[in-house]
């Protein structure tokens, strides 16, 4: 006998509620923004990339996280990796969502009109041999393949996890998760240079992709924080997780603060300093016209308040009050890739009804998605010989 | 009904400490090595080669001096040459150290134990090594105090925007910090070192170093918070000395060093360069000390591992710096791809991609992780790729800018070699003191690894619940539950900590503030007078100086040390609280205190032995 068998590890009934509600708000309000695909298409499609790109940001996360924890182990990750392992389940629905991108192309990229880009000669070369249509969406699907590929070697392997015997998978899960982080690193990269940098071209930073990896680990982990605050009151997790375990992880949505803060300063105090017309322009577009206002919402609420918060000690070890935190951050999130996206298409600040109905729809579904992904496997990886040991410590 | 008893084994990790260790056992070797061992003729041969070597850096120096800076190879375009890239090759392997010890600790990782002291003391050595040449580079170097903002005839004021006084920011506080960390830890273990020696003058030494560290469970309480917090702000120091050492390159213009990926990639070599500069330390020094019992396998097989991460991060910005060179377009950066690959200066790329890229791939193989000697070789090779890579960046970014008319060649001197050579050997040199005259490995750290004593614990209880108020106990490695047990709850090192911080931080803004705009405001490229960007690099610095000397003196002072002189020192057995033994002292002015029913009282608690002490 094992303390596991007292313990029910489906997804408690209380989660079912969500997971509809989710699904009414996606579907409604995603019909509601789909009329103004056809009425204002250019306002939803820089919309619907943002959204996009916020909520694949939470799906990627996870797979980073839950690639370090294969790669460290720690109990922080032992209690949530199926919550983690949950959000890896939706990345092949992220590319299912990627299609209205790849449908409303011309809405977002003006480098696919060659009226466009015919004043700069290198920007002519670069939409013949780099930026091309075909180009852009034969990338993406390889991105994709890359992803689902290691989300589908990750998730199989720990399905195979969940029947018995008890056995030690790890050295497994680490041939993948070691090359895979080094896959994801590269491959998100330039998914982001062909998404989102290229609204700019030929505008670089060679910082952005690592702005953009910071900034999906931390809304993952923000995600991680609220999803346990929910499981917290149903067992298992009113068993296994800890106070400890909830300040690891909010010691690690400090860590993410901390970097994102680190790199983004990073990258406008070496753009400020150096003052090359073909560079400041990225940030003069977005720090003029309102537009400062966002910037300065940026480094107050993704920035020096959380960081203050996250300092106490007492609050990483309360869910309740952590959890706070954690939505906050999440919509901070957001404002980031505001910010760095619709700085692009809009000379004043200013917001329009799809920036705000289009985050709401992408993440109905997407959390629609992710409850019925948590209900596929049981809440803990029974079988694992790390969960073997959190549940005897429990025990004692 | 499923089965589940017969649960696997977890992996074959390697264990942190051999097995068979008591706190006598640990204490004995690792202070035999400082205290008891002859100094062997390996030692005394090896100091003497590196000693030489020093002598060949004195000679380099003292030309320089006599000359000026002629004497080396550097000229106009290439005016920053081997002071430079010597300067950032030692202060990324400064790294290793702190981020060893500051980060380790905070993450709870208890195999750091054995490794950090010398670890520590490396990126003290590495951080003197790294100091030098931006104080020769400066021309006359006995005036290098003019870098520090400070009253003076002359009227003028450092200029806050510029990246080089940020260094000298960055750089003073990392080494002091440095160096407090290191000392801060070595406090008990001079107080074991002062126990066991039977020379009087050495006694005297570690004596004194102790500052009268007495193994107090207050002292402990105050230290392990003074300790974790200067751990927390040392890490994102670390970060930050050397992303601002990449400020020093990428904040100019200078195709091939304005790029946005330079400050993690930095900190990202210099993390590489560090453990491989740790591993190419630690495998002999475990070797001839005979400390694989406390340097294990799995160090070895870790240290291999963060060099692997490492070394991926530093691919990634290889790749993503020539790919947005060439996505962006710009001609000038386009011809310093074209240069790297094909200008005079190609071989040494290429040597450095093979170094830094393709050679430490075989790390993914278990087996040459594991394996001392081709670990050693590789790390050795990492050694030379990171400084190809410094070199790469200083000099062929240099040599050929904007102007054809300005493109030059740079050729090292046999000065430049002299004192390049040199500071290895002043590095090895100082290494082989160190290893002689203190801990190498942190002992009380280790006691930590051992099972906890619980008995003493319940003794302070039953002291504490007897009414006593005024007692104290003593144990040889911090156990929290025993400053809990004789009711000491609030240390008060934080709030000292962050007072210092926040002082720290505001004044260096207000001064950097007042200096640039109102005292001696100097038009510097258009740039405005009040430059918040720039002026936040040394905001951050002091914060982190102030905060971590806060910690660090208010917790001596609170401490009431130093305090060479302590009436328990004249207990002769007290002298074990320092090795393996627990103590409870019960004050006279404590209000239940009377001679014979505390001796009674604490004859309940069967204790080894009770002394009466007189003041």
């Amino acid at each position: 006998m094992t303390p596991a068998n007292h313990l029910n590890l489906e997804a408690p009934m209380g989660v079912r509620p969500i997971e509809r509600r989710a699904l009414t708000i996606g579907v409604v309000v995603g019909l509601a923004s789909l009329i103004l695909a056809f009425t204002e298409p250019d306002k939803f499609f820089h919309a619907y990339l943002i959204a996009f790109m916020a909520w694949l940001g939470i799906s990627l996360g996870c797979m980073v996280f839950l690639m370090i924890y294969h790669l460290t182990g720690g109990v922080w990750g032992t209690v949530v990796r199926r919550p983690l392992e949950a959000g890896v389940r939706t990345i092949w629905f992220m590319a299912v969502l990627f299609i209205p991108i790849a449908a409303g192309m011309k809405h977002i990229y003006f480098w696919l009109n060659p009226a466009n880009v015919a004043s700069n000669k290198h920007l002519v070369d670069l939409t013949h041999s780099y930026l091309t249509q075909s180009g852009f969406i034969f990338r993406a699907v390889i991105y994709f393949v890359i992803w689902i590929g290691l989300s589908w070697l990750l998730l199989s392997l720990s399905a195979t996890q969940d029947k018995p015997p008890v056995r030690n998978l790890s050295p497994r899960f680490r041939v993948i998760s070691g090359p895979g982080l080094i896959l994801y690193a590269f491959t998100v990269t330039f998914a982001v240079i062909d998404w989102v940098m290229s609204l700019s071209a030929p505008w670089i930073s060679t910082i952005y992709g690592f702005i953009f990896i910071v900034g999906q680990c931390l809304a993952a982990i923000s995600f991680i924080v609220i999803v346990e605050t929910i499981l917290i009151k149903y067992e298992p997790f009113s068993k296994v997780l800890k106070p400890k375990e909830i300040h690891d992880h909010g010691k690690l949505m400090l860590t993410f603060i901390m970097l994102w803060a680190y790199f983004s300063f990073s990258q406008l105090l070496i753009t400020w300093a150096g003052n090359l017309p073909s560079e400041i322009t990225w940030f003069t577009r977005r720090l003029y016209h309102g537009w400062e206002y966002v910037g300065l919402f940026l480094v107050l609420f993704h920035f020096a308040v959380p960081f203050a918060l996250l300092l106490s000690r007492p609050l990483k070890r309360n869910p309740r009050r952590l959890v706070k935190v954690a939505i906050w951050l999440i919509i901070a999130r957001y404002e980031d890739l505001f910010w760095s996206v619709e700085g692009n298409f809009r000379q004043s600040f200013f917001v329009t009804l799809p920036d705000i109905l289009l985050p709401i729809a992408l993440g109905g579904l997407w959390v629609w998605m992710y409850f019925r992904n948590l209900r596929q496997a049981p809440l803990l990886p029974l079988y694992a010989h790390h969960t073997q040991t959190l549940l005897e410590s429990v025990h004692e | 009904m499923k089965d589940l008893t017969q649960v696997e084994p977890g992996e074959q990790k390697a264990p942190v400490m051999a097995p068979g260790h008591n706190y006598g056992t640990i204490t004995d070797k690792i202070s035999s090595i400082v205290l008891k061992k002859p100094v062997s003729k390996g030692w005394i041969l090896g100091f003497l080669v590196c000693f030489v070597i020093l002598q060949w850096m004195l000679y380099g120096i003292t030309l320089l001096f006599f000359k000026g800076v002629g004497v080396w190879g550097v000229n106009i375009p290439i005016g920053w040459g081997f002071a430079i890239v010597n300067f950032v090759w030692w202060i990324g392997i400064g790294h290793a150290g702190t981020l060893i010890s500051a980060i380790l600790l905070l993450l709870r990782q208890s195999w750091r134990n054995s490794i950090n002291r010398f670890a520590e003391a490396m990126t003290l050595f590495a951080v003197a090594c790294a100091g030098m040449f931006p104080i020769f580079h400066l021309g006359r170097p006995w005036v290098f105090y003019w870098l520090f903002p400070y009253p003076n005839t002359m009227g003028y004021w450092p200029n806050f925007r510029s990246p080089l006084v940020w260094d000298v920011f960055a750089v003073s506080t990392y080494g002091t910090i440095s160096l407090v960390f290191w000392y801060v830890g070595m406090i008990p273990d001079f107080a074991t070192l002062r126990e066991i020696t039977d020379k009087k003058w050495i006694k005297y030494v570690y004596g004194m170093l102790a500052l009268g560290w007495r193994n107090s469970a207050r002292h402990w309480s105050r230290y392990e918070t003074a300790y974790l917090l200067l751990a927390g702000l040392a890490t994102p120091l670390v970060l930050s000395v050397h992303t601002v050492v990449s400020f020093d390159f990428a904040i100019g213009i200078v195709p091939g060093w304005h790029t946005t990926i330079f400050p993690p990639y930095f900190v990202a070599g210099a993390i590489y360069s560090g453990f491989a500069m740790v591993l190419v330390l630690a495998i002999p020094i475990r070797k001839f000390y005979h400390l694989e019992d406390f340097i294990t396998a799995r160090h070895i097989e870790n240290s291999a591992m963060v060099m692997l991460a490492t070394g991926w991060i530093v691919a990634y910005g290889y790749a993503f710096e020539a790919f947005m060179n060439w996505y962006g377009g710009d001609v000038y950066e386009g011809f310093v791809r074209f240069n790297r690959l094909h200008g005079p200066y190609a071989f040494w790329y290429l040597a450095l991609l093979t170094c830094n890229l393709l050679i430490p791939q075989v790390l993914w193989f278990r087996r040459v992780r594991l394996n001392n000697f081709w670990l050693f070789m590789i790390s050795m090779d990492i050694l030379i790729g990171m400084w190809l890579e410094r070199f790469v960046i200083v000099v062929v970014s240099l040599h050929r800018d904007f102007l054809n008319s300005s493109f030059g060649m740079y050729y090292p001197t046999q000065i430049d070699w002299a004192i390049f050579i040199g500071t290895l050997g002043f590095f090895t040199a100082c290494m082989f003191l160190f290893m002689r005259l203190l801990p190498s490995i942190s002992i009380f750290e280790l006691r930590t690894l051992l099972p906890e004593a619980e008995a003493v614990v319940e003794a302070a209880q039953r002291t504490y619940a007897a009414g006593y108020r005024k007692i104290d106990a003593y144990s040889p490695f911090p156990i929290e539950e025993l400053w809990e047990a004789i009711g000491f709850h609030k240390n008060g090192v934080a709030p000292v900590c962050l007072l210092g911080g926040l002082l720290g931080g505001t004044g260096a803004y207000l001064l950097q503030w007042w200096i640039n705009t109102i005292s001696y405001p100097v038009n510097i490229g258009g740039r405005p007078f009040h430059s918040w960007p720039a002026f936040i690099i040394v905001t951050f610095e002091m914060t982190i100086l102030f905060g971590g000397l806060s910690a660090v003196f208010g917790m001596l002072v609170m401490n009431g040390l130093p305090q060479p002189y302590h009436p328990l020192f004249n207990v002769e057995r007290f002298a074990l609280a320092t090795r393996d033994r627990f103590f409870i002292a019960i004050f006279a002015s404590d209000a239940k205190y009377d001679l014979i029913e505390t001796r009674e009282f604490l004859q309940t608690l069967h204790p080894h032995s009770i002394s009466e002490v007189p003041t």
